[in-house]
């Protein structure tokens, strides 16, 4: 998940959500994936695991 | 029925390699569960439920498969319109004259938010994990690794262990609650490792079944069922379990949040050397009725690189056996040093933190938006209707920073500042 809102990939490239947004420039205020974050809360009771991905800020 | 299924799902493959090994029995059980899981999902649109989080921003829970959504405005709009089952058209019309856009722009909107929603409502499973199915296989170790005996809040328990790394991944944190023996426990748990997976059985009730990898959830469920068991209340009335760590004044309490490696279990200890007490460190279960934070014994743990701070604090940790836990890449000692008698306080703050060389401190306010999405993927939130409605509740009437340190008296005085009221 975390994964999901620090970025996205596109075939050859890797930018930040943050950039993606950018690229859409005006239209992003009318599109889902400007203006929704999907949050998905983990399935289990769970303890410490191996640092992932860090998260990001999810509107920037 | 259940021969016809085992052709036609593709599941086969988990019943064979990975619950054979414990019988019939227990694949029936599972069946019946993915059965019932499937008509659940396959037969109902799932509720949303909106509560606003700021001027701009709304959260929605989708009940069936318990996922959050946060939704800016303008989308939060469409959004409220969906959730009301009001007729497509209708709300392309609405976003048409709303924000003027063409009907075009505005079908083109409300498909996008609708094809948003299809492809995150599709429900997960994991066909692994169990909960709860009473087996007439409960399995009979000759000869388990160890048998330990502990008592918590007056409650005792039986652990056998299988193997000795099973008996790794979790005793260290409940060492210090061990006792020589008890007689007549009141619950039996084991904690099983077959090659590549690993199993609990609680009371000769099959908790669940995990891939090794994941140990960290097994690890989850046996702290979920030994919580459930010191505080007498089963899972549906917890709100939440928060990766976190918490410390309180004995009234009210701060939870640290962040990312493992963000050193919130240091931060932990060094404030329990200054007068603090420590409520629970990486799982930290809130009440659903209350939603007070509830103590758990578990001890600390303290990473290697945090040693050389901690040890003239508590010097038993130069002593404390160390743990290489190979699966999550961490070299840890346990510290069991705080009080461990039963706590329920109310929940003060949220301070996301992070140790940053020469950041002396900065303590700032967070947005609502960016601590909710922090801290839904990191924790497990009750699915069921009433708590994720006091889970929204709850976070939403609380004040969030963001906390980044290095200077420890200074985010020690800020701290207790926060706690009084004094900030």
């Amino acid at each position: 998940m975390k994964n999901e809102l620090k970025q996205i990939e596109v075939p050859g490239e890797t930018i930040t959500r943050k950039q993606a947004l950018q690229k859409l420039g005006k239209y992003v205020a009318f599109t889902a994936v400007g203006t929704m974050i999907l949050l998905s809360p983990k399935k289990s009771q769970a303890e410490s695991e191996a640092p992932r991905n860090p998260g990001g800020r999810p509107f920037d | 029925m259940y021969g016809q299924a085992m052709k036609s799902c593709n599941i086969c493959n988990a019943f064979e390699k990975r619950l054979l090994p414990f019988g019939t029995a227990l694949i029936i059980k599972f069946l019946e569960s993915y059965f019932m899981y499937k008509k659940n999902v396959d037969c109902t649109e799932p509720e949303i439920v909106s509560w606003p989080l700021s001027k701009r921003t709304t959260i929605f829970w989708l009940a069936g498969p318990n996922k959050y959504i946060l939704a800016e405005a303008p989308a939060n709009k469409v959004m409220e319109r969906i959730k009301e089952k009001e007729d497509i058209h209708s709300i392309i019309s609405f976003c048409s004259d709303e924000f003027n856009l063409s009907s075009e722009q505005a079908k083109a909107f409300v498909t996008d938010i609708q094809q948003f929603l299809s492809e995150f409502i599709e429900p997960e499973m994991s066909p692994l994990s169990l909960s709860g199915s009473k087996c007439s296989i409960q399995p009979k170790l000759a000869n388990p690794a160890s048998k330990r005996y502990y008592s918590i809040y007056g409650i005792s328990f039986l652990v056998e262990y299988g193997t000795a790394e099973i008996e790794l991944l979790i005793h260290p944190k409940f060492e210090h609650l061990e006792v020589p023996l008890a007689q007549d426990p009141n619950h039996h748990f084991q904690v099983l490792k077959f090659g590549s997976k690993c199993s609990f059985w609680v009371d000769g009730l099959l908790i669940g079944e995990w891939n090794w990898a994941d140990s960290h959830f097994l690890s989850g469920k046996f702290s979920m069922q030994i919580l459930q068991k010191i505080y007498q209340q089963e899972e549906d009335s917890w709100m939440a379990v928060l990766h976190a760590a918490g410390i309180t004044n004995g009234e009210n309490c701060i939870l640290f949040l962040g990312d493992s490696g963000n050193g919130k279990s240091t931060l932990s200890a060094i404030l329990l050397a200054n007068g603090l007490d420590v409520l629970a460190d990486d799982f930290l279960p809130v009440e659903g009725g209350s939603g007070f934070v509830c103590r758990f014994p578990a001890a600390i743990s303290v990473k290697q690189k945090a040693l050389e701070l901690l040890i003239p604090k508590f010097p038993q940790l130069k002593e404390a056996r160390e743990i290489n836990n190979s699966t999550a890449g961490k070299t840890f000692r346990h510290l069991a040093a705080g009080s461990l008698n039963p706590l329920r306080v109310p929940c003060k703050a949220l301070v996301f933190v992070k140790y940053e060389k020469d950041a002396c401190l900065r303590f700032e306010e967070m947005s609502g938006d960016e601590a909710f999405g922090h801290l839904v993927p990191d924790s497990w939130i009750s699915p069921i209707r009433e708590n994720a409605h006091r889970f929204i509740k709850w976070f939403t009437a609380l004040p969030y920073y963001r906390m980044t340190y290095s200077d420890n008296e200074m985010m020690v005085q800020t701290i207790k500042k926060l706690l009084n009221n004094d900030l």
